[in-house]
Parts: structure tokens; sequence; C-alpha cells
């Protein structure tokens, strides 16, 4: 018996290699220097002593085009909706090693990432090895599940394959056709548009993407909201006490009234009153929760707000440390740790390293926490977290930063939470109500090994007793302004891209990157804190297509993108087929290219318009 | 509530396709804004800005003898307000234009009357006040919006 095995990456081809033979394999090249063939024995269940190649292909195999008649100036672009679809084959080498090398095998088993782009690369290895030997089938395909490269995690993935999903394949068949026709004609239509102008320069392309300009729009949103911002004014109540010469703030249960009328007339119905009284006193225990297990989009979130990272340099190094088998799989959205997970070795493993090694080993030695668990589970990978240790000075600089964060938030989500002590005073002056806090942190517990929260004590309050009558000498009502929010930050960026569906964890980076290599944004620091901008080009493409009136969508908005999204999820739940899901969307974005077309010379006059104003 | 804030809000009724959506604000919708702290790690729920708004309406009345005066709502949330289940295609819970009995022995200050559920009984829009209700309602969400952006630059 011959099995073909096929990793996603090289990386991950070697290691699984490693650990199936037990380092006994012998290494054939192949016709892409990068891209090894691997020979060694396997006994797989009830397929003892099995011949196994393992090889690999370097992401995508195929893409999809259109024919040549379909191409950049040999039709218009709104043909492109309905126009054929081919498929091209993006590594003739690497796709020629897997028809030759399942010439002669039995079976293939599928080694690519779980979850749903690695399933459609699987079925694209798939048409690869068909091509060579027609006797595999897709029904017959091994697929293994794995999510790290632990040794008995990679053994137990072998000796349990699956099925290939065949609707997460369907899923993903229908997002990239989408993505190229929608994506095609709308940069094409854009793009020539623009230069008509001169707004663009020959060479340039303006890129429209359903992901993209939403992302691109969410900057612009804030942009403006900053822009326009205009200070109100606000009143409130404040007292202020002082008691064994500790003085205190209250502050007024109300909040705070745009409304000075109101804040006056209660103002004055508390004047009436020349003493307060503490009407309670509370002490209670208060806790401050150890985070939650990780996923990539809090990995980037906060990789970008710690370490200055960008969430997709935050993504490489984890995926390094993951192909290395430092980390497991970092594209997840799961937070909370199967019932099953082994804790205790992780930490055994991390009991050496002389930052975080005492905690690892304490929670070794003494016990742990069950981790908080999250609401989300994609059911393909556990969340984000350490799996063989690295002394983090062998490590690049965005690794070692990465990898520390995540073993520390491991270890972390083990720890107890910390404890603090909440005093609460309440005054009641004539009917209306003030509160005072102080904190007094008691017990740091995760605090101690995740330097990256903060949690302090605050200042005391005086010695109150409940009963106290008090008299308010410093009652006032004050007033403030509105402060203008903050340009958008990556840390939120991504918040509000996950929230809104807007990309997948494993995609959100790189549409950050590309809103930012077609200049539609520029990153800009101010003091420590780098904010995303938009060009007045960005600024003029959202502003143009908002002023086009489509009938009930918006392409700057993330709306019809998360509708994308939420009908992939059904496709792949087999609630709905790729055939309607695609013909809904086509029909929606062939109206609003429609309408962009009648309209362009308004678009492109009115982006000029915004450019220059912005310039 | 701020205006800025306000005027967001009826926004959504008047396009809802074409709103900021740079911010969380009431809508369940549409997520505008993750407030991150300074940490990084948490978020709060203060999500609107950098103040804490409760929200108290503020009514204006008018009585048979066209006499007009402000009331707010004290104490205790006015249920006629609060748990309506009528449809107003608007950030407010009632149509404009209902009749109100406000009871002997409502808290007044300055000429401002302080209600709360024990003061008033809200009568709802009665037939004969037709002409009026149709008149405040019609248009209400672009009315609003441009009395609140005039308030906002006044």
């Amino acid at each position: 018996m011959k099995i073909l095995c096929v990793a996603e990456k090289p990386s991950i081809a070697k290691e699984v290699s490693k650990i199936l033979s037990g380092g006994r394999f012998q290494v054939r090249n192949s016709q892409n220097k990068y891209i090894k063939n691997y020979d060694f024995k396997f006994s797989f269940p009830n397929q003892a002593n099995c011949d196994v190649t393992m090889t690999s292909v370097a992401g995508h195999l195929i893409n999809i085009d259109f024919p040549p008649s379909f191409q950049w100036g040999k039709c218009v672009p709104g043909k492109l909706f309905d126009a054929a679809v081919i498929e091209k084959v993006l590594k003739q080498d690497i796709f020629d090693n897997i028809s030759k090398e399942a010439r002669n095998s039995n079976k293939l088993m599928i080694w690519t990432d779980c979850d749903r782009e690695g399933e459609y690369i699987g079925y694209e290895i798939f048409k690869a090895a068909n091509k060579g030997n027609r006797q595999i089938e897709v029904g017959d395909i091994w697929r293994s599940k794995f999510s790290h490269l632990e040794r008995n995690h990679v053994l137990r993935a072998a000796n349990n394959p699956i099925k290939l999903d065949l609707k997460a394949v369907d899923a993903v068949s229908c997002r990239m056709e989408i993505d190229l026709r929608v994506g095609a004609s709308f940069t094409r239509l854009l793009t020539e548009g623009l230069k008509s102008k001169s707004i663009i320069d020959k060479g340039d392309v303006a890129s429209y993407g359903t992901c993209q300009f939403p992302t691109l729009g969410f900057v612009v949103d804030r942009y403006k909201r900053v822009k326009n911002f205009t200070p109100e004014q606000f009143w409130y109540i404040q007292v202020d006490l002082e008691k064994d010469d500790v003085k205190c703030n209250f502050n007024w249960t109300r909040g705070h009234f745009f409304d000075r009328l109101h804040v006056m007339n209660l103002y004055q119905e508390c004047l009436k009153h020349k003493e307060g009284k503490i009407i309670k006193l509370e002490q209670r225990r208060t806790t401050n929760w150890r985070p939650l297990p990780l996923t990539t989009v809090e990995l980037q979130k906060d990789c970008s707000s710690i370490f200055k990272m960008s969430a997709k340099d935050a993504l490489g190094a984890a995926e390094k440390l993951y192909n290395r088998g430092f980390l497991s799989y970092p594209r997840t959205e799961t937070d909370k740790f199967p019932a099953s997970f082994d804790f205790k070795t992780i930490f055994g493993r991390q009991k050496s390293d002389p930052r975080w090694g005492n905690h690892a080993t304490e929670l070794f030695d003494n016990g742990y926490e069950n981790p908080r668990a999250g609401k989300h589970d994609d059911n393909a990978h556990p969340p984000i977290h350490p799996v063989n240790y690295v002394n983090i000075n062998e490590l690049a600089a965005d690794e070692k930063k990465v990898y520390e964060y995540v073993v520390r938030r491991f270890l972390a989500c083990c720890c107890k939470d910390a404890v603090g002590q909440q005093t609460t005073a309440t005054l009641k002056w004539g009917i209306e109500l003030f509160t005072a806090n102080g904190l007094m942190v008691t017990e740091r517990n995760y605090l101690d090994v995740y330097p990256y929260k903060k949690w302090e004590s605050s200042k005391q309050l005086p010695k109150f007793q409940q009963g106290d009558m008090v008299s308010i000498k410093n009652g006032v009502m004050k007033d403030g302004k509105t402060s203008p929010p903050n340009h958008m930050t990556e840390a939120e960026l991504i918040s509000l891209m996950d929230i809104n569906g807007i990309g997948t964890d494993a995609t959100i980076a790189e549409h950050i990157e590309k809103i930012v290599s077609r200049s539609y944004v520029v990153k800009q620091k101010k003091g420590k804190v780098e904010y995303i901008i938009p060009t007045p080009l960005g600024m003029g493409l959202i502003e143009s297509f908002d002023k086009m009136h489509f009938d009930n969508i918006s392409l700057s908005k993330p709306f019809l993108r998360k509708k994308l999204e939420l009908s992939l999820d059904q496709i792949s739940k087999g609630e709905t087929t790729k055939e309607t899901v695609l013909e809904d969307m086509k029909m929606l974005y062939r109206q609003a290219y429609s309408i962009s077309n009648q309209n362009m010379v308004n678009l492109v006059d009115h982006c000029k318009t915004v450019i220059q104003a912005n310039s | 509530m701020s205006r800025l804030n306000q005027i967001e809000d009826w926004q959504q009724y008047q396009d809802p396709n074409n709103v900021s959506v740079d911010r969380v604000n009431r809508s369940k919708r549409i997520i505008r804004e993750v407030p991150i702290e300074e940490d990084g790690s948490n978020y709060n729920n203060n999500f609107n800005s950098s103040v804490y708004q409760p929200e108290v309406y503020k009514l204006l009345l008018r009585d048979f003898s066209n006499n007009y005066c402000y009331a707010y709502e004290y104490n205790d949330p006015l249920r006629f307000i609060r748990e309506s289940r009528e449809e107003t295609f608007t950030p407010l819970k009632i149509k404009l234009g209902g009749r109100l009995r406000v009871k002997p022995g409502a808290k007044v200050i300055n000429g401002v009357i302080y209600l709360d559920n024990s003061f008033c009984q809200y009568l709802g829009l009665i037939d004969q006040d037709k002409e009026l209700t149709d008149n405040l309602n019609t248009g209400i969400v672009q009315r609003y919006i441009e009395i609140l952006t005039e308030g906002l630059t006044s």
C-alpha cells in the first residue's frame, strides 16, 4: 500500500515526516527547489507498514481567472459578471510533482491547515493527484485533522483521518468567484475612469474589493467624525468631602447631562440641604478576570496595541512559530479549550524558562485553574497556545515578542483571577445620590505573569461610617466639553472588521495591508500611538461611492460583505448551495455596477473634488 | 445624550445604508466602535463618548390654554414612553402629539415639571388631534436632524 501525503507548506511536510517516520526518512528533490518528497514507512489504522511519500504545496495550487477574450481591455468590465471562469495552475512544477507522485499511490492523504481555505487547497491537491492517477477519487481521500505539530497530536491525526469537507470547498469556491467577478469588474471600471481624469497615473490601478472598500470605509468614517467633530457642553454635580485630612470626590450617580436647566434645577434642590448623609458603605470583593484563551483576532489586536506590530507582521511571526512547531495553529476563532486539553504537559515544557519558568512550575506543581471559556468555537482549532519550548533568544525580534506573549497569555489563562477589595461609599445630598470608590488589590495572581495588563490600587477613601452626617462645603455644579474621538488605530480597525464580518481571522491583516499598498490610507504616528488616516484618494473613492444612489445597498459599508460571509457559513453547513449564493450576490453587485457605470462621470468628478478639498 | 450622537441615531432612520460605521451605538445592526482600554485588553461599557450619558426624556408639553412648559423624566423611568411597543420608525418610542394628564402634586422646579409614573397618565393619540399629530410626525426624521444640526452650530 502506498500513501501520498500532501501538506500545505514545506515546513509542515518536513515536521510531520519526522514525527511519522520517527526520524527515519529519505529525502528526494522535486522540480521546485523548495518542495521535497520524504519517503518513509508508517502503519495507518488497518493498513500496516505502508510506503508513504510526504510532500507539500506552497499555498494555493490553482487560481481562477477569465479566458483571454475577457482580459483587461478586451471586453467591457460589466461582462465579467457572467463571463466563463477558467482554472489556471499557479505553480506547474508543484502541480506536476503531485501528479507524478500520485501515479503509484493507492491513497491520498491531505495535511493542509484545518480551516476552510485548507479544505479548498486539499481539493486542489486532489485535482493534481487525480490527473496523475484516475483511481484516486475525492470520496476516498483521507484528511488529517490537526492544529499543531506536537508529536502525539500528529500521530493521533494520522491514525484518525476524516473526509474532505466538500461543503467548505464549495464555500471557498463561491467566495473566490464573487471576489474575482466583483473585484475585476469594479477595478477595471474605476481604474479607467480615474485615469481618464488623470486622478491616478497611467501604470496605477485603483482596485475595488468586497472587503477592501468596507475596510477603507471604517477609516474614512472615523476620519470624517474627527474632522467634523463639534464640542458640546455638558453639566454635572460633584461633591468633594474631607475627613481626617483625607479628601475624596463623590461622583453624581446620574452622570452628566447636556442640559443646563435640568442640572441647575436638581443642583438647586440639593443646595436646600447643608448636610448630606453616608447612607451606604459597602466593602466587597472584586475580581479582575484573567484573559480569555487566545484567538487570532485578539493576538493581532494585542500585538498592535502592546508591541505596535502590524496585524500582518503579528500573524506572520505566529505562523513561522507554528511552522517550526513552537505554537499551535495561529488562525483560530476559538476562545475555549477542549475539556480533554493537556495543560500540564505544556506547563512542564515551559518550566525551564528564566522569565516565566517559575510561574509554569507553580502551575505544574501546585495545580491550575481551568481557563475561562469564551463563546466562540470554530470547531477546527483550539485557542492559540505554546506547543514546544524555545528559548526566545534564538528567535527573530517579532517572533520573540509573539512567542513570549502567547506563553504568558496561556499561563495567565490558567492562573486565578486577580482579587481586590472595593469600598464604595454612597452619599445622599437632598435626594441626589453620589458615590466614591476605593480599590485595594489584594491578590495579583495572573497579573504577575501577564505584565500587559494593569490593575492597581487606587487612593483609599476616608474612614466613613454608615449614617455619618457630613457637612457639604464643596458641592458644585460643574461643566465640561466633549472631546473629539481619536483617529482609527489598527487594533480598533481589526476589531471593527472582525465584529462586522469583514474578512476572516486569516485575511483581516491582508485587507489592511492592501489599502495601505494602494495608497488609500497611510499610517501616522502621534506620540506613541500609530493611527490609520485616509489619503485624499481614499477619501475621494469612498465619498464618491457613497454619493451613488444604489438600491438599498452600500459598497463602502460592511453590510453586503457580511451578508456574503453569512451565506458562506450557510453553504458550509449545507443550508444553501453555492449556486444560489452566487446568483444572489451577482445580482446585487451587478445592479450596483450598472448604476456606477451609468454615473461614472459624476463619480469621477466628485472623487476629484474630494481629493482637491483634502489635499 | 450629545447632539452628535442623537443626529447619528436619527440618520439611521433616514438612510441606514449611509450611516457612519466606525463606532458602536445602540443600533443592533451596526457595530461602529469597539473601545479598547489603554492596556489594549478590555472593553468598557461606555461605548458612546468620553462621558457617561444616562438617558432622560425631556418633553415639551402644551396645555389647553396654549401654555408651554418642559417636563423631565424623574426618578423612575416613564413607562408610557419606555415600554411602548408602538412602531414609530424613529428613535422615539411613541409618536408625538399624544395627550398626557399631569396629576396634582407633580414636582415643579422653576416652572419645569419633574414627572414620575405616579403623577402622570398617558392618554395616547386622540382622533380630534389628528391634524396636530400628523403635522408633528410627518417628515419628523429630516426635521429632527435639521433641528439638532442647527443646535450644534448655534
